[in-house]
């Protein structure tokens, strides 16, 4: 390693800049990836823990029959809880930890591209996560299952704030989720190493874009039933009432189109693992990466169509279950084509039995049953005998523990040397896979016969007569098996970081950039970013590693003090700029605290403080997005090896950009949600009749609504006008656009106030109220932005060359325009559509 | 790659998915408000109304699979001309157009795999 004339290496200057500040209170302003993907790991891991010891309650209630070792009502807490957890406070969580961690790693790049993110999207799912868990305190825990069916939470039959507490926590960690798809999908996209082109891409990379992409679009169908519910019970708005118009089987929609989706988003970076840790012991490249591209992508999509397949017992028309039967079965081919691609890696290679690949071959003895179970399932009559019994548990736990657990654990064991610089224990993990195996499998394969013997879910107990018991004995036993399995993991890993032989460099004999570092890597990743040129870097350049810590490379040179990594094309992968990533901060962790205000806030039903805290959380955003540039880094810099670049505030493809418009694909999701609700509500839900007020009125809306294009063609007029580094123009047209959006909001809710009646009276006005607040908080959230804007120019930071600030709340604007036009069109015709069939 | 191809390019390659996903939102919300709103009249030897809308719907976006398939193999078959000659970009672009195909092509298989139904039961 190469030292400058004070005489501290290069490793120690780049540490100066990229390191944590010290001590425990200094730890929570990290915002380096290294850091926040191992805490998002290690708290998953802590959360499956404490979910398994709920498995274990349950599962010693159902060991004999007429157990009184449980109540009911502890029982329905625990299995709630036991789901919820592992579904939203493991699976999902660990996968973003392992993206989080790695990504950077294995596309050459010092960081995730917006690193306050990261770090914000953590704390969101720490505390998250922690009012969840608070219930038990209280004494109410949620009990309406992890789907939470109204009726049966609504706030008639359950009025105590069990359910709260679940849809405001799940709320809560699914922000972090969101937070965490976009910061993915812009590294990746945006921040691979020089060469990268993008059929040179990681696997695991292309596995993580699709997830974070499905999180996308897949979580904030929840997050709208959510709020519907939430504002249901709350405010007494019944969308889901149907004595008032409101319709239980809106929210079976919106969950399950965020319940099936999340299935694949939970098994995507379970099988990009495999797709790595399976050529490296195979000691050859992947066969078929294209094809397993291919394959991931149209995964993707066709796991958006196979919803209701959780709803086939709800009485939906034959015709539909077989659009969704149909759905289901075709997933499978995708699936399919991955699996054959391993085989093939594995038959045309040598490989080496070592713990990773056991683990592996697990998954492929447990994953195949539980998607053979699941092509079962997916056949109408088959789900309709075994609907809602142990047979359904027992396919599932195949699919997830199957599909999930035992790739993760196969990924720990690889990344070990990664995280702690030491070997892991070859018969310590031995041990733990044999009795995890023999374990699980003696639980849910007997479970599928207590299914099949007509065991229904969610049932506390049963009588002796029904002759279920000795299945039940026995994936009791299976259970403890596999608790001793995974307690033994855990001693491992407290083992192993005290005492594991130290790892040599490239342990494994990878192929992935991310062991061209030193292990345990530093905070920087690299020294210097490398050239890419091959899919399998290290076996095509053993020494590269060497080369990148002699600073061969880009970027090499800290003397700047700045965290910097190289932005690149997202198809060639060439450089295109020079991205400046932020310095530790306490924003991320205050901007968390605020936002948890809203929700305790919310769930005291003071609504006061949640008011507190969303002032509290925007003005933090602001702060945040005050200090997103530094004037002094001047608009070209030198990257190294004879090349200059764009700093990343000067460049037309600045990461903020891509990453809002991200941002904003999540909420025109949730907006698409909530119009889905209002045309449910308005079509197919339960006729129930509701007051039909005079056309006329309405129709003046429409017209009001062209304020909005106005309002966009004003932004786009300011921005020309910083372009142009005209000061009064860009001002008078930012005043112009506000004006324009304030006149629209005070029209279009008059013109609502007088027809509209009031949200309680039936599910589609209150339907319609929600729409007209969706758009009312982004014209303030935009007016904001625009405000913000203009300071920004007051203060010098927008000039000719740097348009950063503007073009992202010129792209806010036009998508809240958008969003108005479609909400008050839809608000505005449907009604007038409806008083001409009525009149 | 081009200006152009830069936008068009993956764009063509989700398209075929895109218009499956569409395709898939449009029959199955036009099917449940036609069972809800009793489009569907008894017709003994035929086809009823909601069945025919049903088709009716169904074709155009077939067709433009369809043609999504074909545009996308030509594009391919292009591309692999280029990517010989070792121009700056042309092997992503290779990638790319080969990914657009295989994903139109299977977008193509999903749709007619889900429409069977239509024609080969009743509906509501």
């Amino acid at each position: 390693v190469s030292a400058n004339p004070s005489g501290r290496s290069l490793h120690e200057r780049f540490e100066s800049v990229w390191g944590p500040w010290p001590g425990l209170v200094g730890a929570t302003a990290t915002v380096n990836h290294t850091s926040i993907g191992r805490r998002f790991i290690v708290t998953a891991l802590i959360f499956f823990a404490i979910a398994g010891v709920m498995a274990m309650l349950l599962r010693t209630q159902l060991a004999v029959p007429d157990n009184d070792f449980l109540d009911h009502d502890t029982y329905n807490a625990l299995f709630t809880m036991h789901g919820t957890m592992m579904m939203f406070l493991f699976a999902v969580p660990i996968g973003e930890g392992l993206a989080i961690y790695l990504i950077p790693k294995m596309i050459g790049a010092r960081d995730q591209v917006f690193p306050r993110l990261g770090a914000f999207a953590y704390w969101c799912y720490l505390f998250g996560a922690l009012l969840l868990l608070s219930s038990f305190l209280f004494s109410l825990a949620p009990d309406g299952g992890w789907f939470m069916y109204p009726p049966l939470v609504s706030a008639e039959i359950s009025p105590e704030r069990n359910t709260d507490f679940w849809l405001l926590g799940v709320t809560f960690v699914e922000i972090s989720a969101i937070a965490t798809a976009v910061e993915v999908i812009v590294t990746v996209l945006q921040a691979r190493a020089p060469g990268m082109a993008i059929n040179r891409m990681p696997l695991f990379a292309w596995y993580i874009l699709i997830m974070a992409f499905m999180i996308i679009f897949g979580f904030p169908p929840l997050i709208a039933g959510s709020i519907l519910l939430e504002l249901e019970r709350s405010f007494d708005l019944p969308f889901f009432i149907a004595e008032r118009g409101g319709d239980p089987i809106l929210w079976q929609h919106l969950f399950w189109l965020f319940g099936h989706p999340e299935v694949y988003i939970i098994l995507l970076p379970a099988l990009a693992v495999i797709s790595t840790v399976l050529p490296v012991f195979s000691g050859r490249p992947i066969v078929g990466y294209n094809w397993i591209v291919i394959g991931i992508l149209s995964l993707g999509f066709l796991s958006f169509g196979l919803w209701v397949h959780h709803m086939y017992a709800v009485g939906i028309p034959h015709t539909a279950l077989g659009f969704f039967s149909a759905a289901t079965l075709a997933v499978a081919i995708p699936t399919g084509i991955q699996i054959f691609a391993w085989i093939a890696t594995l038959m045309l290679g040598r490989p080496r039995l070592s713990v990773p690949m056991l683990f592996i071959l697990g998954f492929f003895f447990i994953f195949t049953i539980g998607g053979l179970t699941g092509v079962m399932l997916g056949i109408v009559p088959f789900d309709w005998q075994v609907h809602d019994t142990h047979f359904v548990v027992a396919h599932f736990h195949y699919v997830l523990v199957g599909g999930t657990v035992f790739p993760i654990f196969a990924g720990i064991y690889y990344w070990l040397p990664h995280f702690s610089g030491r070997m892991p224990s070859p018969t310590l993990g031995k041990t733990v896979f044999w009795l995890f195996f023999i374990g699980f499998n003696l639980t849910f394969l007997v479970m599928h016969v207590t299914g099949f013997l007509g065991m229904p879910r969610r049932v506390y107990t049963y009588a002796a007569e029904m002759g279920w018991h000795w299945t039940n004995l026995l994936s009791t036993l299976g259970g403890f098996v596999m608790t001793v399995g995974v307690a033994l993991f855990a001693l491992d890993l407290l083992l192993h970081f005290r005492h594991g032989r130290r790892a040599p460099p490239n342990p494994w004999e990878s192929d992935g950039l991310e062991w061209a570092m030193r292990l345990p890597p530093g905070n920087y990743n690299f020294i210097s970013q490398p050239f890419v040129t091959d899919r399998n870097p290290l076996w095509q350049e053993p020494d590269l590693g060497e080369r990148i810590e002699r600073g061969d490379f880009y970027l090499a040179d800290p003397s700047a003090g700045r965290r910097e990594t190289m932005g690149t094309d997202v198809y060639t992968g060439a450089p295109t700029q020079v991205i400046q990533l932020a310095q530790n901060s306490w924003l991320p962790l205050a901007t968390a605290l605020c936002v948890a205000v809203f929700f305790v806030g919310f769930l005291l039903r003071e609504y006061w403080l949640a008011g507190i805290g969303a002032v509290l959380t925007a003005v933090a955003a602001l702060i945040w997005a005050w200090h997103n540039q530094d004037r002094r880094v001047p608009d070209e810099l030198d990257a190294g090896l004879g090349l200059r670049l764009p700093v990343h505030y000067a460049s037309r493809s600045a990461p903020g950009i891509l990453g809002l418009g991200i941002t904003l694909l999540a909420d025109a999701t949730l907006f698409a949600s909530l119009l889905f609700g209002l045309f449910f509500l308005l079509t197919v839900a339960p006729g129930v009749p509701m007051e039909l007020p005079e056309p006329a009125r309405a129709d003046a809306g429409l017209w009001a609504l062209l304020l909005l294009p106005a309002s966009s063609l004003a932004m786009v007029w300011a921005v020309r006008a910083a372009a142009a580094a005209a000061t009064v123009r860009l001002r008078l047209a930012l005043a112009a656009a506000v004006l324009l959006a304030l006149t629209f909001v005070a029209l279009v809710w008059v013109i609502l106030r007088g027809f509209a009646p009031e949200p309680q009276s039936h599910g589609y006005w209150a339907m319609v109220y929600v729409l007209a607040f969706y758009v009312f908080i982004h014209q303030a959230i935009a007016i904001m932005a625009a405000a913000f804007a203009s300071a920004r120019a007051a203060f010098g930071f927008v000039t000719p060359r740097r348009l950063l600030d503007l073009r992202a709340a010129a792209l806010l604007w036009h998508y809240t325009s958008t969003a108005g036009v479609l909400a008050f069109g839809a608000i505005f015709l449907a009604h007038r559509a409806m008083a001409a069939v009525a009149g | 790659m081009t200006g152009r191809s830069r936008w068009t390019a993956p764009l063509a390659a989700i398209a075929g998915l895109g218009v499956w996903a569409l395709y898939f939102v449009v029959i199955y919300g036009l099917f449940s408000i036609g069972c809800e709103r009793r489009w569907r009249l008894a017709e003994p030897d035929g086809l009823d109304r909601l069945s025919l809308v049903l088709i009716l719907t169904a074709v155009p976006f077939l067709g433009l699979l369809l043609w999504l398939t074909i545009a996308s193999l030509r594009r391919w078959l292009r591309a692999r001309v280029e990517a010989l000659s070792r121009i700056p970009g042309a092997e992503e672009e290779h990638f790319i157009a080969m990914t657009a195909f295989w994903l139109n092509l299977l977008a193509l298989v999903a749709a007619l795999w889900v429409s069977l139904p239509l024609l080969l039961t009743t509906p509501c």
